[in-house]
């Protein structure tokens, strides 16, 4: 049981790690782990919850600018995962749009994304507890498929796929097309190299 | 940061027996694990480690642990079901060092749930994975890291099923005991629930299954998984399933089974060669739905 030698960084460690930032339940964050792992097929780890950095708060839009945060979740502390994926309740947007679901960099190494806006349907009535979960799973799998360089998708109902509403977000499924899945095989092969 | 080498304990989604590996071996009096039994990254047992070494000298460590564990040598990978329940240790707990340990662990590594398919027995001409745990009701159960398990629908009961229509799938945070139906798989009006392999909640679902039903057919054990779930009682559960040559048997058996109730014929069991049909309801449809497969599955 000694701690094993001559092994290299990454082994027995996940590809990804899901870091809370801030108070997220413990539900939530297995299921994104999960789905994370279930879906993609690569190892996944949870990490120990951080706090949101305050330099990415806007106080004149009471928001939390997403590209802080993810330079924050990529540069300002240190990760052995390949990908990261911060989760936050707080409400997330960039300069240029209201809000976001969720941001990542193409082919960048950490994502973020906010439950915030998932509780609610378009008229701002709450919606059950299945339909939020499912709904956090795909933001997830968006963003992180963001970083491993896959670009937004036009097949139906890929995860890929653009989604500016919550309907948008309600209308597709939680896989990727052959094609993203091809991409995302390829990106985890280079990455693996 | 510090602390990616240690995963969190996350409440409420946890196994219910969980006793580290000292604690079994009566080392520590009270110890959980709280790292997947994943012990080469575990803090506990590095601490551990150090302790034993000082120790070492001046009573044989190895000695000490036969006396211990006298009564439960079983594996560490046992524990998580990555090998047989029945595996046992025969290298005193130094994992570093045991060769059977760093071959499961370059297979994990190799990871052949994330490119490529498992390696397979052959029942009759159906595919038996030789790492995938084989309910009675043709679920099968796979354990992942970090401890998860992945489920989905064996080949037999893919090909008795035949083409599937439309699948319902479970909500996420659904809990299922063991042999509950988990989801439900539809052909033509007709329905079958296929029982849960073991205790858990369920973390992940695969809704390719929605759009694309019959990848079930083609990839049962790969692409065609239907849910994650995060065990219970993993350990007890695992000990009512069957894995590797017992699982190739079950299925060995059943197969006897279904062509004894289609040829009506006990001795037409004995047959062999050739592949099974994939789509087995589909060919014999006479017999009905409820006769046919939901006596199996």
């Amino acid at each position: 049981m000694k701690k094993k030698k001559e092994q290299p960084p990454s082994a027995n460690k996940g590809l990804i790690s899901v870091v809370p930032l801030g108070k997220v339940g413990p539900d939530v964050i297995r299921v994104v782990s999960d789905s994370l792992q279930g879906i993609l097929r690569v190892p996944v780890d949870v990490e120990e919850e951080t706090i949101i950095p305050q330099d990415a708060f806007m106080e004149g839009r009471n928001q939390y600018n997403a590209m802080t945060v993810i330079k924050f979740l990529a540069n300002d502390r240190p990760h052995k995962s390949l990908k990261v994926l911060g989760v936050t309740q707080k409400d997330l947007c960039n300069p240029i749009l209201t809000y976001v679901f969720g941001e990542a960099y193409m082919g960048g190494s950490a994502a973020v994304m906010s439950c915030h806006r998932l509780y609610t349907d378009q008229t701002g009535e709450p919606v059950s507890r299945e339909q939020f979960l499912d709904r956090v799973v795909k933001v997830a799998l968006h963003e992180i498929g963001h970083t491993f360089n896959i670009a937004h998708c036009h097949t139906d109902r890929c995860v890929m796929r653009a989604s500016n509403s919550l309907m948008d977000l309600d209308s597709k499924l939680n896989y990727l097309c052959p094609y993203c899945e091809l991409f995302l095989f390829d990106a985890l092969r280079a990455a693996l190299q | 940061m510090a602390t990616t080498e240690k995963r969190q304990t996350i409440t409420g989604f946890n196994f219910a027996e969980k006793e580290c590996i000292w604690m079994r071996a009566k080392v520590v009096p009270v110890k959980y694990c709280d790292n997947a039994f994943d012990c080469t990254t575990c803090a506990f047992d590095t601490v551990m480690g150090r302790k034993i070494a000082r120790e070492e000298e001046a009573a044989g460590w190895g000695t000490e642990v036969s006396r211990r564990l006298r009564a439960d040598l079983r594996c560490r990978h046992a524990l998580t079901g990555g090998a047989p329940a029945s595996k046992m240790c025969a290298h005193n707990y130094e994992c570093a060092t045991c060769p059977y340990d760093q071959m499961l662990d370059d297979m994990m590594q190799m990871d052949h749930t994330m490119f490529g398919p498992p390696q397979y027995l052959n029942a009759h001409g159906y595919r038996v994975p030789r790492d995938y745990y084989i309910h009675i009701g043709h679920g099968w159960a796979r354990v992942e890291y970090g401890g998860r398990v992945r489920v989905g629908l064996d080949d037999f009961g893919n090909r008795l099923v035949g083409t599937v229509s439309n699948f319902r799938l479970p909500s996420l945070g659904t809990r299922f005991k063991t042999s509950e139906e988990c989801f439900i798989l539809a052909r033509e009006g007709h329905e079958a629930g296929v029982r849960s392999p073991l205790t858990g909640v369920v973390t992940a679902v695969n809704q390719k299954l929605l759009d694309q039903p019959g990848v079930t057919n083609s990839e049962p054990y790969t692409g065609g998984w239907v849910m994650l779930i995060d065990p219970m009682e993993l350990r007890s559960d695992l000990k009512g399933l069957a894995f590797g040559i017992e699982a190739a048997r079950f299925v060995e058996a059943e197969a006897e089974r279904l062509l004894s109730m289609i040829a009506d014929d006990p001795v037409a069991a004995a047959a062999a060669g050739g592949e099974p049909i994939t789509d087995v309801y589909g060919a014999f449809k006479d017999m009905g739905w409820d006769s046919l497969v939901k006596k199996f599955i």
